[in-house]
């Protein structure tokens, strides 16, 4: 298990990660979120020991990342390259070596690797020679290459067209099964929807959200109901607003109000009703006004904003 | 992170084995020592050529002879130069080639002034003024429509022979006239070594005596700045290729640097090795002709002012590769800093002639300069017999040394957080502040 504890980091002053504190249990895959700047690269940096933090604790079973028992960790960094003049399956195998593999089993890795990600016929070409999706296959391998214990990711999506986005999707899940600790950080909010079980979401360097995933949409939803129903819904007691979309109706309740009593008052009206079904947030939504509301400024917490403070600063639908 | 040899090691193979399979490090091996052997055949013939043509056409002279001393000289005759000395025994042994001779025809004239109008009409090829007095100055004067830069004392030399064969003509007999005319070729130069015997300076050691520190000294410099080049051009092309991030979560960032400088100061190490054997074996008729045997000692030291300086520079270079934010920015600042290195050249003839003069002394131990300096020093002394004392090489060692480990221990600040900016070069104060930080 990954355990981050009251990490700080600061640069010029000015505190980039501001004592964040979470955990990732193996054979899970956890969102690393958060805007441009927010300081995600800097907190992996210090997952990934390439730089230590100014206070606070990073263990991986209980060992210290940066110690002599440090996990095997792969990263993939949003801005990637490739040695360009060298065999695929060189470039591939060398990733693997300095994994302290074998050369014999890293070649062997490699090119099972290579076959998943239907390279192997490209083994031989100079890297070079793929194409820009190609690479990004290729990269996502380095990464892959070694089985490491803690693999990071970042964007590991972008740049694949749909069929290598299953292709992915599919390996990280056998990853998980297999029981790697998987961090992946992405601005891509329906995938972490699909993949991940739970999320930490940082805004210039504070923790705003963090839990798992469907229960911070939970904590997110308003009291709304998609009604799908023949006819025209009256107000009924309990209902704040009734607005029409698409082939269904957005029904707001009031904040006190039940749910059951309001579709017994629907059904009482005589409204035929085939579903009447809260309303969950997409993370994206939550995202977009998690930011704009500019939570997380240094305002000495540490912790998830409410959803009231949410609310209060303009959030509120 | 724990320092991992393998890790190291498997670094270091792929740096060599990426570079050596280079096209460019073919071509390097290959082209550089041709380069070389190319503008020297090709200016020592056109040299030669240009003589063998002057050589080879008759000349006409106007005479101004206001002395009279040499009214009844011969008005033409044919030169034949004398045989070339050669410093090759078998070529000394083999049958003399025929040796071209060049006609002379003396116009005379009345002044200078109708001479210099022949000259200016083409009609003839040069002017010579004997002045009326001649026997009190002993200078003449050769006027010639010359554009060359540098003119060579060979094509003087048929009219100085006219000029010494009729001045003592009557007042000396033919073998004494002779000697006089090789006097100036057949002296034997004899210096004292520090031993205090007496050896013979020939044409062959005076040769070997600069070439020798040259070759050696141009070898040792070659190889730090083709070493640092190629540790350059690797940092900077892995930090635009922004691949460092991903492997420094397998790899230390100081396993990474010492499998660079290992790798690629092995690749440049192979360069000259190649270029010093072929080198050495070309040259081995020259040094075994000269008397002059290198010392193992001299090439004992050679390798370990390599390997401090190599690691000076190579730490420079990785820095310089890390702090900027391409190859072509990291060239023009590298290049500056390469310029210390081969900086003792310019002084070249100072370090030959007094290899323990101040000068030579001071810029061997300093650390930028030293490694240069001193294989110049001691293959100078190598030929001379110059006794170079123990306790400066010690030192220039010495401080080279640690001179190299505070700029490892730097370098490797610098490249730990270096490789992690991009699009940016920090100026001096941002790079004070990365070095705090890291």
């Amino acid at each position: 298990m990954l355990q981050v504890r009251d990490v700080i980091k600061t640069y010029d002053g000015r505190a980039v990660v501001n004592k964040v504190t979470f955990d990732v249990a193996a054979g899970e895959i956890f969102a690393l979120l958060g805007p441009n700047g927010a300081g995600k690269t800097t907190l992996i940096r210090m997952i990934t020991d390439i730089v230590r933090p100014d206070s606070g604790t990073i263990t991986f079973d209980g060992h210290a990342v940066s110690g002599a028992s440090r996990p095997s960790t792969a990263y993939l960094p949003e801005e990637r390259g490739l040695y360009k003049k060298v065999p695929v399956l060189d470039a591939l195998a060398y990733f693997g070596e300095l994994k302290s593999m074998s050369r014999a089993d890293a070649r062997r890795e490699s090119i099972t690797l290579l076959e998943e990600f239907g390279l192997a016929n490209w083994s031989r070409k100079n890297v070079a020679a793929l194409s820009k999706g190609m690479q990004q296959k290729l990269q996502l391998c380095t990464a892959l290459i070694g089985r490491p214990q803690l693999l990071i990711l970042d964007e590991p999506f972008s740049g694949l067209d749909p069929i290598n986005v299953a292709v992915l999707e599919n390996v990280l899940r056998q990853r998980r099964a297999e029981g790697t600790t998987v961090l992946l950080s992405t601005h891509q909010m329906n995938k972490v929807e699909q993949q991940c079980d739970r999320a930490l979401m940082i805004n210039r360097g504070h923790m705003v959200l963090y839990g798992r995933v469907g229960e911070i949409r939970q904590q997110y939803a308003e009291n709304t109901y998609a009604l799908h129903a023949d006819g025209t819904p009256q107000r009924v007691p309990g209902v704040k607003s009734v607005v029409s979309e698409n082939d269904h109706w957005r029904v707001a309740l009031e904040k006190n109000a039940h749910p059951a009593a309001v579709l017994k008052a629907l059904l009482d009206q005589g409204l035929a009703v085939r579903a009447f079904t809260p309303e969950v947030p997409p993370l994206e939504d939550i995202f977009v006004r998690v930011v704009e509301a500019g939570l997380g400024l240094d305002q000495g917490r540490s912790g998830p904003p409410t959803v009231d403070e949410l609310q209060d600063v303009g959030g509120a639908r | 992170m724990t320092f991992s040899m393998p890790k190291v090691l498997t670094i270091a193979r792929r740096e060599y084995l990426t570079t050596v399979r280079r096209p460019m490090f073919v071509v390097t091996l290959l082209a550089t020592p041709m380069i070389f052997l190319f503008a020297g055949v090709l200016s020592t013939k056109s040299q030669v050529d240009d003589a063998v043509a002057r050589m080879s056409t008759a000349r006409v002279v106007a005479l101004v002879d206001s002395s009279g001393l040499f009214a009844d000289g011969p008005r033409s005759f044919e030169y034949q130069a004398p045989r070339a000395p050669t410093l090759d025994p078998r070529e000394a042994a083999k049958p003399e080639k025929p040796r071209p001779k060049v006609p002379v025809v003396f116009r005379p004239m009345a002044d200078q002034v109708a001479a210099l109008d022949s000259l200016e009409a083409g009609k003839v090829k040069q002017v010579l003024v004997v002045g009326s007095n001649f026997l009190e100055s002993g200078r003449v004067r050769l006027y010639e429509k010359d554009t060359r830069v540098f003119t060579q004392s060979a094509d003087d030399r048929p009219l100085r022979n006219w000029l010494v064969r009729n001045l003592l003509r009557g007042r000396a007999d033919s073998v004494r006239i002779e000697r006089t005319l090789l006097l100036g070729r057949s002296m034997d130069y004899f210096t004292q070594n520090p031993d205090g015997s007496w050896a013979l300076k020939d044409d062959a050691k005076e040769i070997t005596g600069f070439l020798l520190p040259f070759a050696l000294g141009f070898l040792l410099a070659m190889s730090i700045v083709i070493g640092g080049q190629y540790l350059l051009q690797g940092v900077s092309e892995e930090k635009e290729s922004r691949i460092l991030e991903s492997m420094l979560c397998s790899v230390s960032p100081d396993e990474l640097l010492a499998g660079k400088l290992l790798g690629l100061g092995s690749a440049g190490l192979t360069l000259v090795a190649v270029w010093a054997s072929v080198g050495i074996y070309s040259s081995a008729g020259i040094l075994a002709l000269a008397h002059v045997t290198l010392p193992p000692a001299l090439l004992i030291l050679g390798f370990l002012y390599f390997l401090v300086g190599y690691l000076f520079y190579g730490a420079i270079m990785l820095s310089v590769g890390a702090m900027t934010s391409n190859l072509r920015e990291a060239t023009q600042i590298s290049g500056y800093l390469t310029l210390l290195n081969v900086c003792p050249f310019w002084m070249m003839v100072k370090f030959l002639n007094a290899p323990n003069s101040a000068l030579a002394v001071g810029m061997s131990l300093f650390p930028p300069t030293a490694a240069t300096s001193m294989m110049l020093r001691m293959s100078a002394s190598a030929v001379s017999g110059a006794v170079i004392p123990p306790w400066q090489i010690a030192t220039s060692l010495g401080l080279l040394g640690v001179s190299a480990i505070i700029m490892l221990l730097i370098g490797s600040r610098l490249f730990r957080l270096g490789m992690l900016l991009y699009g940016k070069t920090p100026n001096l104060p941002e790079i004070l502040k990365i070095l705090r930080q890291a």
